[in-house]
């Protein structure tokens, strides 16, 4: 009696819980990117660009291809069906690694074309989202310099940003979450082709607001580092602060480390939205002979701290006046003090004043373990 | 009364070259000397058996004569029945025999051909004795005994096999073996009932556990290896014609400890042994993940990883299971041939065959460079628990297939059914798996790590059935 009962508790846990979609790699064509545009008549036109082994009967038989193809439809999931008519393999979606939308689709509203994003059990809530600005057909073609995929270019582009605190990230993950918060609003990576470089390539160009699923406003690159900093956002990158023995020459402060602690406090008219942001950084440049003692280090400090205030505080005035909440106010208040709080979620901004208190450590320059 | 013996014994070695007869004239009568030629040291019969009878021929009156003053031999008996007569023979012992007084006598004169103490091939060691035990019981027992000076090391014999009469002995140290070990293997041998036994792995059957793949019995040629498990409270069964000796019982992790271990630095050991685990990781699993992953579970692989596999097997016109499982099979012909061959050649061929055969496969189109590798490395990690060989072939054949059908659901289940397994095995009456899953007094520190040699040399029996 008791084998039987094993027996039969094993063969439940395998026929019930199996997978049963044995599919072989090389017979797979992988999806690294998709792009979603629409046509004269707002249906969606989606690009896939899809990496697939190639066979050939030479000994050293290792080739890819690089393939991008193109599907129409009423329905996201009706384009995506079309492009299956033109792919030999299976089109698999679990290395996608990017969902881009051309300008044009977010200001329609990305709404109607993100829903199988969220469903459907065949793609995973790991890629990038972004917004291209440009054309369309030219991203698709890919190839530049640095990478031939788009979504893998994209992938480590968006990864790197570590190195520069000015640009934006979302994930699909995120845009989940964010689009059902209070606020309903999230920040998209802007991306563009760049012809300013030597040779055209993909560059991320500050953030997308996308409030109800459609495309509001953009924030600048300039204003990247600011809104970074008050979403917490901020890991490494740099500051530029005015030289305190000559305002027209700058010292460059490397950021190592920060951190971002938000305190909002509702009196039940006016929200107080207080961001205490710590900055560990080091003097990596300066434009000018200095001689850093005690006083132009505190100097230099308050010269960074006081970047940080006006440049926080402008970009927190600049979108409450516009009224995106952009900076997940409604959600911290909702964490703290309930959804019914504030039945009215457009008035949560007009009643908040911002503090900023930052607080910059700056690290002795030279140090030996800055060395890399 | 002593002519029956005579005929009987002529009757019984009727065309068998190798049976001597000497027949000595005394005063009163004849006496017959039988023995086994090649058997019996022929220069001691002479010198110190034959000689003297010869010498004192005028005054033997009855086999007293002989037993007491005539034989030089150290050890003499008497002989009772025709059975006892046939045994002495047959082991290479003298009997005498006369027909003019009552009794046969027999003296130890063995003398056959044994092999040398040589370095065992299957436990080689970088470090520590390096003898190993012989076909020859006796050599084998004068090898444990004077590792173990100990008054309570005991050898107790049986005849077992209804035709070979083979000698078999239980070996324990009384007062640190479980009792009840003792008798359960002194029973399963009394109650074997064979024609004939040449080897341990009769007795090894009668002991282990049925239906399983996994060593539930322990074996060894190395006197140092069986002394420390004696001493740890364990059974040998050594058995006459074999250079093999069994222990029980016989646990998992034995088949990780090697007797290096306790010879080289604890660290070094130490970390050998962690390799071993890992190794059996490798060796059972990592062909079924690599299966589960590759057919099931494109988005647990790194991007770059899953885009390299997928080119390296563009052109595999196989599925990857079948193409994993035909790659195993290579292995394993390769394996038993490098085993068949004599040693040289036979470890040349492995290396040089595997080398071959996992380039050849991949440009021939049959499997992929990262299937070879995957393999080729199970197969290698398999080699670092021999005893383990049979499980984890048939474990990680077993969790390939049902990874490839039901995925990683599948190979966790199968996951648990080789726990399960280990879990319900069992090593005269022990848990295999012991002392895992116990709170008792024995201590660990021996089990994956060693720790310092002077806290670790204690029995595990000292629980209930040592009382």
């Amino acid at each position: 009696m008791k084998k039987t009962l094993m027996c039969f508790f094993l063969i439940s846990c395998i026929f019930l819980n199996g997978c049963y979609g044995y599919k072989d790699i090389n017979d797979v064509a992988f999806v690294t990117a998709v792009i979603f545009d629409i046509d004269k008549t707002n249906n969606p036109v989606i690009y896939l660009e899809i990496f697939k082994p190639a066979k050939t009967s030479a000994k050293s038989s290792e080739k890819a291809e690089r393939i991008v193809l193109k599907g129409t439809g009423k329905t996201a999931y009706e384009a995506l069906n079309d492009v299956n008519l033109a792919s030999s393999y299976k089109i698999d979606y679990t290395q996608n690694k990017a969902i881009i939308y051309t300008k044009r689709a977010a200001q329609y509203g990305i709404g109607s074309f993100f829903d199988i994003f969220r469903r459907s059990t065949q793609f995973i809530t790991r890629p990038y989202m972004a917004v291209y600005d440009g054309d369309v057909e030219r991203l698709s073609q890919g190839n530049f310099e640095e990478e031939q995929f788009v979504g893998l270019f994209l992938w480590d582009l968006i990864r790197n940003t570590g190195a520069s605190s000015r640009t934006v990230q979302s994930s699909v993950n995120k845009f989940l979450s964010l689009r059902v918060s209070p606020e309903k609003t999230d920040v998209l990576t802007v991306i563009k082709i760049s012809n300013e470089e030597p040779m055209p390539t993909l560059v991320l160009e500050g953030g997308a607001i996308i409030k109800h699923d459609k495309l509001k406003d953009m924030v600048q690159k300039t204003e990247g580092e600011a809104y970074n900093f008050l979403t917490n956002q901020v890991r490494y990158g740099s500051m530029e602060i005015n030289d305190p023995n000559n305002k027209n020459k700058f010292v460059s402060l490397r950021i190592e480390k920060a951190k971002t602690d938000t305190e909002v406090n509702y009196s039940g008219k006016n929200i107080i939205f207080k961001k205490k942001i710590t900055v560990n950084a080091s003097i990596v440049e300066t434009q000018n002979y200095i001689n850093l003692t005690a006083k132009e280090l505190k100097e230099i400090k308050y010269g960074a701290e006081r970047n940080l205030i006006t440049s926080c505080t402008n970009v927190f005035n600049k979108y409450k006046k516009e009224n995106l909440d952009i900076f997940m106010l409604g959600d911290s208040i909702a964490n703290k003090y309930g959804d019914q709080a504030i039945k009215d979620e457009n008035k949560i901004l007009k009643k908040t004043t911002i503090i900023i208190e930052p607080n910059v450590i700056i690290n002795s320059a030279g140090k030996a373990r800055t060395y890399k | 009364m002593n002519e029956d013996y005579i005929a009987f014994v002529k009757e019984k070695f009727k065309g068998n070259i190798d049976v001597k007869y000497r027949q000595i004239q005394c005063k009163k009568g004849n006496i017959l000397i039988v023995f086994i030629d090649n058997m019996s040291d022929s220069r001691f019969i002479s010198q110190y058996i034959i000689q003297p009878i010869i010498n004192k021929r005028e005054n033997i009156e009855n086999s007293n004569d002989i037993r007491k003053g005539i034989l030089f031999a150290n050890s003499i008996g008497i002989i009772e029945t025709t059975h006892e007569m046939l045994y002495h023979i047959l082991s290479g012992d003298v009997v005498i025999i006369s027909d003019f007084y009552e009794g046969l006598i027999f003296c130890e004169a063995k003398n056959y051909t044994r092999r040398a103490v040589g370095i065992p091939i299957t436990e080689s060691v970088v470090k520590g004795p390096r003898e190993g035990f012989t076909e020859a019981f006796v050599d084998n027992i004068s090898l444990i005994r004077r590792k173990a000076r100990n008054a309570d090391l005991k050898f107790e014999n049986v005849f077992i096999g209804k035709k070979s009469e083979t000698v078999v002995i239980i070996s324990y140290i009384k007062g640190v073996a479980s009792d009840r070990v003792v008798a359960q293997v002194k029973k399963e041998l009394k109650n074997m009932d064979v024609e004939f036994i040449l080897d341990t792995n009769y007795i090894e059957e009668r002991l282990s556990e049925k239906g399983t793949l996994y060593e539930t019995v322990g074996y060894s040629e190395k006197p140092d290896v069986v002394t420390s498990k004696l001493f740890e409270g364990r059974v040998a069964v050594i058995v006459d014609g074999t250079p093999f000796v069994v222990t029980v019982p016989y646990f998992f992790y034995e088949n990780f400890q090697m007797s290096d271990d306790y010879y080289l630095n604890k660290y070094i050991s130490n970390t050998m042994r962690i390799l071993r685990w890992i190794a059996l990781g490798l060796s059972t699993l990592l062909p079924g993940l690599y299966v589960a992953l590759t057919t099931n579970h494109f988005s647990l692989i790194p991007s770059i990883f899953v885009f390299r596999l997928s080119i390296s097997r563009a052109g595999v016109p196989f599925p990857m299971v079948v193409e994993v499982l035909l790659m195993i099979f290579f292995f394993q012909v390769l394996r038993e041939a490098g085993i068949r061959l004599p040693q040289p050649i036979g470890q040349a061929m492995s290396i040089v065959g595997a080398l071959i055969l996992g380039q050849s496969a991949v440009s021939a189109g049959f499997a992929s460079e990262t299937t070879v590798i995957i393999v080729a490395l199970a197969s290698i990690s398999a080699f670092l628990t021999p005893k383990l060989y049979g499980a984890i072939a048939f474990w990680s054949t077993f969790l390939i297939i049902i990874a490839a059908v039901a995925g990683l659901p599948g190979f966790f289940v199968g996951f648990f059914m080789f726990l399960s397994e280990l879990g319900s095995l069992k090593s005269c009456g022990f848990k295999y798996l012991f002392p895992m899953g116990t709170l008792k007094k024995f201590n660990f520190r021996d089990l994956i790590l060693r720790d310092n040699l002077d806290s670790i040399s204690e029995g595990f029996t000292n629980e209930d059935d040592k009382k």
